[in-house]
């Protein structure tokens, strides 16, 4: 008797494409629906992990375009500025809200806010407080920098051709006021927490897929052929400020942010998901791929992850066909090998 | 147009000045011989070398000294025989070229700045201070200033490069043509950063600078092989940068 599960493949299937291999032989975890080559210019923003996804994208030929550039002669210490770890100077965008909010005021959608955050004599932007180590001189600094990345953020989305963007977290804090989302709870790198001020919010479902359709929207009336991809991050939150463990929170955040993932890729056709999550999550592949914390990914893990990237983008649309070298263009060397995340600020005041 | 010797006809001697550096000082000697500098006296003295020799410098005891295989150049540049070459010397020192090439940094930064960047000035101080101290010239500049606090101590970066001479190894697209105040904020940070060190920088005039970020081919090098040197400039610049170096001095 024929029914439609006969003729599915093997990865369809516990035992075949699971249950019967090594974790290490499983293929196929992905059937992406958009092609990602090799002279196409590919930005990336979002949480830490997004950074090896550029890192790695950049070191196999691909073109990870970065459109805030260090300036000549700083060399090494570009990185320690936040110079080409993502496509702009952001430093991580952990929520759909923060992306949001980055769009809207690169295109001119959201007044720009001067809310800046003091410490020692210095002032920091509390949409990316640990973009300079040690904060700006002034307001008027911090200002101009900021708007040297919104046109770098118009530059990226109007000149790439793919953007990947890894989900992060559904924690964030935000001005009671006027709703703006900061990168960091006020009062842990800089600036100072009131209570009465400054409100926690743990995104749920729909005000993420909202968001997320906003961001899609905006991106579709400035680059209509910019395609998206998204991943989810797989580390787990440094801290969580819902009152439960830190562990639940991991969950409920992350399934979240799958699920939303999963519905966009349903209802866009430029829109796809990759499933480094899954890799380095999930419990057939027995939690190897995370350093002893249990936080953090090991080079390992991000080496399978992209030999799946790549392997899947094979099986789907061949091997990748690598433009004849441009000078300045491509393999530009990332500034620092060290992933940076904010959000281990927070282990300061962890008890 | 009149040279810079006839526009300045009463020109007061300079004070007892060595001129350091490397190739560059060749348009400098050029313009010596051909009288474009007359005010120039006898207190002048050539110190440098050319090609790999030129880092064959060493510096101890407020003195510089060349090691064995650049003695020839040095003292034949000289001419006086003075192969140590102390701080406290002469009233004067114009560091010239001395492999600190301006076309390394100006076009990079008005690229970045004329594409919407900016630079914070820990960046900037980050950036500057290793392009400036990435040069054991600049390195020798600044323990002279240090060490004789009375004594002049001035750097001419070597030019911008001569437009549409040569084959440029990297050009900066962006940085075309860029206005004489976006020149003048990139050259700022150098200028602050070098006066800590008790420096003075002498930049190229500004109209000797065309589309931005080249040298006007007018002031392309003159001599023999010269045709695709778009590095070195005629002994007319040189002129025009001694003229300005002594107004600098005359305050």
């Amino acid at each position: 008797m024929s029914h439609p599960y006969t003729s599915l493949p093997p990865r369809a299937f516990w035992r075949t494409g699971v249950a019967e291999l090594n974790p290490l032989q499983i293929s196929g975890l992905w059937q992406p629906k958009l092609a990602v080559t090799p002279g196409q210019p590919i930005i990336t923003a979002g949480s830490c992990f997004a950074q090896h996804i550029g890192r790695a994208l950049a070191a196999r030929g691909y073109q990870w375009f970065d459109a805030e550039p260090a300036p000549a002669w700083l060399f090494e210490d570009a990185g320690e500025f936040n110079y080409g770890i993502f496509s702009f100077r952001t430093g991580n965008i952990y929520t759909a809200r923060a992306l949001l909010q980055w769009l809207r005021m690169a295109y001119g959608e959201m007044e720009l806010p001067e809310d800046w955050w003091h410490a020692e004599g210095r002032v920091y932007d509390p949409l990316r407080p640990a973009i300079e180590p040690r904060g700006f001189e002034s307001v008027e600094e911090a200002r101009a920098s900021r708007g040297a990345t919104l046109v770098a953020i118009r530059r990226a989305v109007e000149t790439a051709g793919i953007f990947v963007f890894t989900l992060g977290l559904t924690e964030s804090w935000a001005d009671a006021a006027t709703g703006l989302e900061y990168a960091l709870c006020p009062g842990t790198l800089a600036g100072q927490f009131d209570p009465d001020r400054h409100v926690f919010r743990n995104h749920r479902h729909a005000a993420i897929l909202a968001d997320m359709e906003a961001v899609l929207a905006l991106l579709a009336a400035k680059a209509p052929d910019l395609k998206v991809l998204l991943t989810v991050s797989p580390v787990p939150l440094t801290a969580t400020a819902t009152g439960e463990h830190v562990l639940t929170a991991t969950s409920r955040s992350k399934s979240v942010l799958r699920a939303v993932a999963a519905e966009l890729v349903e209802d866009h056709a430029h829109v796809d998901y990759f499933p480094s999550y899954e890799i380095i999550t999930h419990p057939v592949f027995r939690g190897m791929f995370y350093a002893p914390n249990q936080r953090q990914v090991v080079p390992e893990g991000v080496e399978v992850v992209m030999r799946h990237f790549f392997a899947d983008q094979e099986a789907a649309f061949g091997p990748p066909k690598f433009p004849k070298a441009r000078k300045g263009q491509g393999g530009r060397a990332r500034a620092s090998a060290e992933v940076k995340c904010e959000e281990e600020m927070l282990n300061a005041f962890a008890r | 147009m009149p040279s810079p010797a006839e526009q300045q006809p009463m020109a007061a001697p300079l004070p007892s000045l060595c001129i350091f550096g490397d190739s560059h000082i060749a348009s400098v000697r050029q313009a010596l011989d051909a009288g474009l500098l007359p005010y120039v006296s006898d207190h002048l003295e050539f110190w440098g070398a050319y090609g790999p020799a030129f880092r064959q410098f060493e510096y101890q005891d407020n003195t510089v000294l060349p090691r064995k295989d650049a003695e020839e150049m040095v003292a034949m540049i000289n001419g006086h025989g003075r192969l140590a070459l102390r701080g406290d010397a002469f009233s004067a020192y114009l560091f010239y070229g001395a492999r600190l090439r301006i076309a390394d940094f100006l076009p990079p930064m008005l690229a970045t700045l004329r594409q919407g960047g900016h630079l914070s000035a820990a960046v900037r101080q980050r950036v500057v201070r290793r392009f400036l101290e990435g040069r054991k010239s600049y390195r020798i500049a600044q323990q002279f200033a240090r060490a004789n606090p009375g004594v002049s101590v001035t750097f001419a970066p070597a030019p911008l490069l001569t437009l549409g001479v040569g084959v440029p190894e990297k050009t900066w697209p962006e940085a075309e043509g860029a206005t004489a105040d976006e020149r003048a904020e990139a050259l700022g940070w150098l200028d602050a950063e070098a006066g800590l060190d008790g420096i003075t920088l002498l930049h190229q005039p500004e109209e000797t600078i065309v589309q931005g970020c080249w040298t006007d081919p007018h002031f392309a090098a003159t001599g023999p092989g010269s045709e695709d040197d778009p590095v070195h400039k005629s002994p007319a610049f040189a002129a025009l940068m001694l003229s300005r170096y002594r107004a600098l001095l005359a305050g």
